[in-house]
């Protein structure tokens, strides 16, 4: 999420500073727009089979150097008295018709510790609109819904795992929404420059070290859509440039760096 | 996943608005956009 207005508000030059050093003068510019238009994003659907439930959920994932390729997710119940989201229906060839042959899952129930759960599992995703000769195959793909929050992962080429949906805390995790026009929108995947979201952090204290935390990864088109790497998806030697832009009792503008090492 | 650390906030700061700005170490073999994180800073 950019914020074109605080962001300008920062644009002027800095008084720059390692923990170490003494503070020297650099100008910044405010972060470029993330790789994908969230606002242009269309969010017609273009069929949907026979639901069930009382209120559907409705969810987006974007795939893609653009996020081209939309895949609606629509979680439902098998009938009006479920006790939980156990039908998901998801768009497997981006055509934008849920009703396609295998495009519907049942997902499986579980209660634990008063909270009930309902897990699918699509396993083999191909990614569409990649080449039938080398299609891009992401396995072990998975959603799971709770009262609170919708969930996913999947390795992403078969390697690595992307997950969401994560937010500042975990009040603000990812649901699903009850509109297709209001959808929280998902990147998955590896292929973007990564952007971060905060986790618990975003208080400092004057006058000491804070315990900094943020996600890697891809942001969604709302808070609580973040897509992240996993703890194991960096290097030792790869690292967070955490860069505190400031200002001192005087109105004057600070910035001190700092490098996220540790790992999560 | 979370990468983590301290980030030290000056005795000299104000309080009031401020920004985070996370970009991926230079040597890093993946791209990163760098993304600014509204945080509060408070009395210590």
């Amino acid at each position: 999420m950019n914020r074109p207005g605080l962001a300008a508000a920062w644009i002027v030059g800095w008084i720059v500073a390692t923990p170490a050093g003494a503070p020297r003068e650099e100008g910044t510019k405010p972060p470029p727009a993330g790789p994908i238009d969230f606002a242009g994003v269309p969010r017609t659907i273009g069929g949907l089979p026979e639901l069930a439930g009382p209120q559907p959920l409705y969810g987006l994932f974007l795939f893609g150097r653009s996020g081209e390729t939309r895949v609606w997710a629509v979680l439902d119940s098998t009938d009006a008295k479920a006790r939980a989201y156990d039908v998901l229906h998801l768009d497997l060839n981006a055509d934008g018709d849920l009703t396609g042959e295998g495009e519907r899952f049942a997902g499986k129930v579980e209660s634990a510790r008063g909270e009930t759960s309902c897990r699918f599992t699509i396993g083999r995703f191909v990614q569409p609109g990649t080449p039938a000769e080398a299609p891009r195959v992401h396995t072990d793909f998975s959603v799971t819904w709770t009262p609170d929050r919708v969930g996913y992962r999947m390795n992403w080429d078969g390697g690595a795992l992307t997950m969401g949906a994560y937010g500042p805390d975990g009040e603000t995790y990812g649901t699903f929404s009850a509109r297709p026009e209001t959808a929280p929108i998902f990147v998955p995947g590896h292929d973007h420059p990564f952007q971060f979201e905060t986790w618990l952090s975003r208080s400092l204290r004057r006058g000491r070290d804070n315990e900094f935390r943020v996600f890697v990864g891809n942001r969604g088109s709302v808070t609580g859509a973040f897509t992240c790497v996993d703890d194991r998806f960096l290097r030792p030697d790869e690292y967070v440039i955490a860069t505190l832009l400031y200002k001192d009792r005087t109105s004057r503008e600070r910035s001190v760096r700092y490098e996220l090492r540790e790992r999560c | 996943m979370l990468c983590h650390g301290p980030v030290g906030v000056p005795a000299d700061a104000a309080t009031g608005k401020a920004i985070v700005r996370c970009e991926l170490s230079p040597d890093c073999r993946f791209p990163s956009l760098p993304t600014d994180l509204e945080v509060e800073i408070t009395g210590g």
